[in-house]
């Protein structure tokens, strides 16, 4: 992956007659890819060793013997005319499908990948409607071979893929093909088992549904998922990922492709974060003085406190958290010092690829430096408490699990000075403090996060937030507004661009829509990677998750906009 | 579709003797009938049935009863059983993606570990048959027939939430089950 640059020498050669130019050195199958021309493939994996065991990628080359060869492991040699649709290598593929299906269960109704399994999808393309074996299927294990991964092995293909992930990208080596032929199975070593951090993402690059994922395993459909693209929230990494949300509630995370940041993978930690949104220790009701108000009834009591106060007066306290959006805000209303809390380090990991898994578990650290400059865990916030300075903090906490402050700052908090208190957690700020608005979970709201390197991301709404929730934007610029900073509540987007306007240095000339999918780095930032490179021909996740994706976009687009969704409407009918 | 009305000569009746142009045979072999109807009320041989008081799955009742429905008459579901009485269903939703009305809701779950026959089920399954459309498109999708229409057609109700079928009413849904209580004189 990584040499394709400039100096290797293009090759011409044909497709089908169509002519294409390869890299020297690349094998038919990746210089067609990386040209837009698709043949069907299970074992090769741009980052994973050619392994060329599943056949699928059958094409017939002139030069080249009589018989079919494999694309993946065939280097395009100058003027190469390659066969990939012809009636003799299609009959071949169809072939080779049987071949896999001959032993297949063909349990699609209560397999977890049928709407995004790529043998569902060749059989579709490629395959025969029937089949010549008649005899009995062979049966091999189903069982759990980690934590979160579960095995059928009548699904399985042994395309290896997992077993090459285990050894050639996390090193860790669990997994192995036990037995042989057609009694083969995937499995790990006795007492070993498949929990190395980045386990899940063996079930995004199994192709069919022999490794599934048992957290979201028979909650759901592929189909009725809706992507949203963000970034995940679990440490200073960032990793791009598809929040996919069904019926308003996230249902699973999968890796997006961003090889400055994550390349294909995500750990399984991040991919869990987005329960700590459904806990129940979440504050999800507006408190004045610790008892449940409105939203509106909160707000006008957090006005009346807020203008009742100078503004030198005021300080915050945030954690690392808080978008970008949201600390440029905080820095605005107030006059007084800022603190902010960070998360203990946590376990850290880096693969053999370069994917680095961060021990910092705050996913704005880089920003919280890039917005407010130089802010301590609220020392000066607590000397100001203490002098009698500060006389109202305003509390944008948005750390899942509620933050660790400081004890002489908890000890000051607890004494007279008043509080506005925004939280995610229903934490003893929020239960004691005079007003307390529920915060919202990265998976609720929009904004920006900086990740380890510098890159500026975006974070997108994937599911609303509960009951009567407006979140941090909206309460900050209310704020705000009452006292005359801004004209009216603007759209994360809009508080981006005064962010923007107000610190040029670091976030001048980015815009939201210049971020993209894949973000952009700051200035002076150590991934200086450009948008255009971030990604290469290949998607994370089977090749079907991506176009099951697209046919989607355009199947709501065209008739499935009813405003109630699939489904009942429960209760109130 | 130049204008050309040659067609409208054809499509007269077709009748062309005397009889016919003069229509009173017609007329009074349709009175006959009608008569003789409305003398079958009279002597017990009814060309109706008293619905809703007389149920049309009523075994006697209907045998005489002219407009009982077909039994391909598309109605409401039910959710077949295996020979064991659990429903067949294996939450695969593919009912729900086949659904125009969008009306079907399902949220699958494991099924307990003594089943062993089937990895799946349905916690919830709920149509909501004010929306559907009664189209027949869910029995087709299904991969284990473990849903299908009924004839079942007896359908009012006092309040819409009732027209929400969860899974034990549909796994209920009887069709002879629709012949109403006749009201206490
Ligand atoms: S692995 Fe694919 S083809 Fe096999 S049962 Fe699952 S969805 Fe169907
Ligand atoms: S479990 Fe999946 S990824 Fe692993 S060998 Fe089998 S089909 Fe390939
Ligand atoms: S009959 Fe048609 S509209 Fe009604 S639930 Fe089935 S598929 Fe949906
Ligand atoms: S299609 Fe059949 S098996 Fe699948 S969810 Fe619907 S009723 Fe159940
Ligand atoms: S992709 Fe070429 S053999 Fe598997």
């Amino acid at each position: 992956m990584s040499e394709t640059t400039t100096e290797r020498l293009e090759v011409p050669f044909t497709i089908d007659g169509a002519s294409y130019t390869a890299l020297k050195g690349e094998t038919v199958l990746e210089a067609a890819l990386r040209n837009g021309y698709f043949i069907p493939h299970y074992c090769w994996h741009p980052s994973l060793s050619i392994a060329g065991n599943c056949r699928m990628c059958l094409v017939h080359t002139k030069p080249g013997p009589p018989k079919p060869q494999i694309a993946c492991n065939t280097v395009v040699s100058e003027g190469m005319e390659v066969d990939a649709s012809s009636e003799k290598t299609l009959t071949a593929r169809e072939g080779i499908l049987e071949f896999l299906l001959a032993n297949h269960p063909l349990d699609c109704p209560i397999c977890d990948q049928a709407g995004e399994c790529d043998l569902q999808q060749y059989s579709f393309d490629h395959g025969r409607t029937t089949s010549k074996f008649s005899e009995i299927k062979t049966q091999r294990p189903r069982h759990d071979l980690g934590p979160r991964i579960r095995f059928n092995g009548n699904r399985c293909i042994l395309c290896t893929r997992c077993v090459r992930f285990c050894d050639e990208v996390t090193g860790t080596g669990e997994l192995t093909v036990v037995n042989r032929s057609d009694s083969a199975w995937i499995d790990v070593f006795p007492g070993v088992p498949l929990d190395n951090p980045l386990s899940g993402c063996t079930a995004d690059l199994c192709p069919v549904g022999a490794l599934l994922d048992s957290d979201w395993i028979h909650t759901t459909r592929v189909w009725l998922l809706r992507g949203t693209k963000s970034v995940c929230s679990g440490c200073a990494t960032g990793c791009n990922v598809n929040v996919e949300a069904f019926d308003d509630s996230v249902k699973r995370m999968t890796p997006r492709e961003n090889q400055p940041v994550n390349k294909w993978w995500m750990c399984d930690e991040g991919r869990d974060s987005h329960r700590e949104a459904t806990t129940d220790s979440r504050l999800n009701v507006a408190r004045l003085d610790g008892q449940p108000v409105k939203h509106q009834d909160a707000l006008e009591a957090a006005l009346d406190l807020f203008s009742a106060t100078p503004a030198a007066k005021i300080a915050y306290l945030t954690t690392g958290h808080a978008t970008c959006e949201e600390l440029h805000l905080l820095e605005t209303i107030t006059d007084g010092p800022g603190g902010v809390n960070y998360r203990p380090d946590g376990g850290a990991f880096e693969t053999l690829d370069g994917f680095k898994l961060s021990a910092d578990k705050n996913p704005n650290r880089a920003g919280v430096v890039a917005v407010l400059g130089d802010v301590d865990a609220g020392e000066r916030v607590r000397k100001g408490i203490e002098s009698g300075q500060i006389e109202l903090v305003v509390v944008c906490d948005s750390q899942p699990g509620g933050a660790n402050w400081d004890e002489g700052l908890v000890e000051a908090l607890k004494g007279d000075v008043k509080a506005i208190v925004i939280s995610l957690e229903d934490t003893w700020l929020a239960q004691t403090k005079q007003v307390a608005f529920p915060g919202l979970h990265a998976i609720e709201k929009d904004g920006t996060f900086v990740n380890q390197n510098g890159r500026l991301q975006r974070v997108r709404a994937a599911v609303s937030a509960p009951g009567d929730t407006r979140g941090e934007l909206d309460v900050l610029q209310e704020l705000g507004r009452s006292a005359g900073h801004f004209p009216r509540v603007l759209s994360a987007g809009g508080v981006f661009r005064r962010l923007a306007a107000a610190s040029p240095d670091a976030f001048g000339g980015l815009t939201y829509r210049g971020l993209g999918a894949v973000g952009l780095p700051l200035a002076g930032a150590a991934d200086q990677t450009p948008a255009d490179k971030c990604q290469t021909y290949y998607n994370a996740g089977p090749v079907s998750r991506e176009t099951r994706a697209q046919d989607e976009q355009t199947r709501v687009a065209v008739h499935r906009e009813s405003p109630l969704g699939y489904g009942t409407v429960r209760g109130n009918v | 579709m130049a204008g050309s009305h040659d067609h409208v000569e054809e499509a007269l009746p077709p009748g062309k003797s005397f009889a016919d142009r003069v229509y009173l045979p017609a007329v009074m072999r349709g009175l006959k009938l009608t008569v003789q109807k409305f003398f079958g009320t009279v002597t017990d041989k009814h060309a109706t049935v008293q619905y809703p008081e007389v149920g049309i799955y009523d075994a006697s009742e209907a045998e005489r009863a002219i407009g009982h429905p077909n039994p391909r008459y598309r109605g409401e579901h039910i959710l077949v059983k295996d020979e064991q009485g659990r429903e067949k269903c294996v939450a695969c939703l593919l009912c729900m993606a086949a659904c125009p009305a969008l009306c079907i809701h399902i949220e699958p779950e494991p099924t307990p570990p003594e089943w062993g026959d089937r990895e799946r089920r349905p916690k919830v399954f709920e149509i909501d048959m004010l929306r559907c459309i009664y189209c027949g498109y869910c029995e087709e999708a299904c991969p284990c027939d473990a849903i299908r229409l009924t004839p079942k057609f007896y359908t009012p109700t006092t309040s819409r939430t009732e027209r929400v079928y969860d899974k034990e009413r549909l796994l209920e849904n009887n069709p002879a089950a629709q012949i109403p209580q006749r009201p206490a004189k």
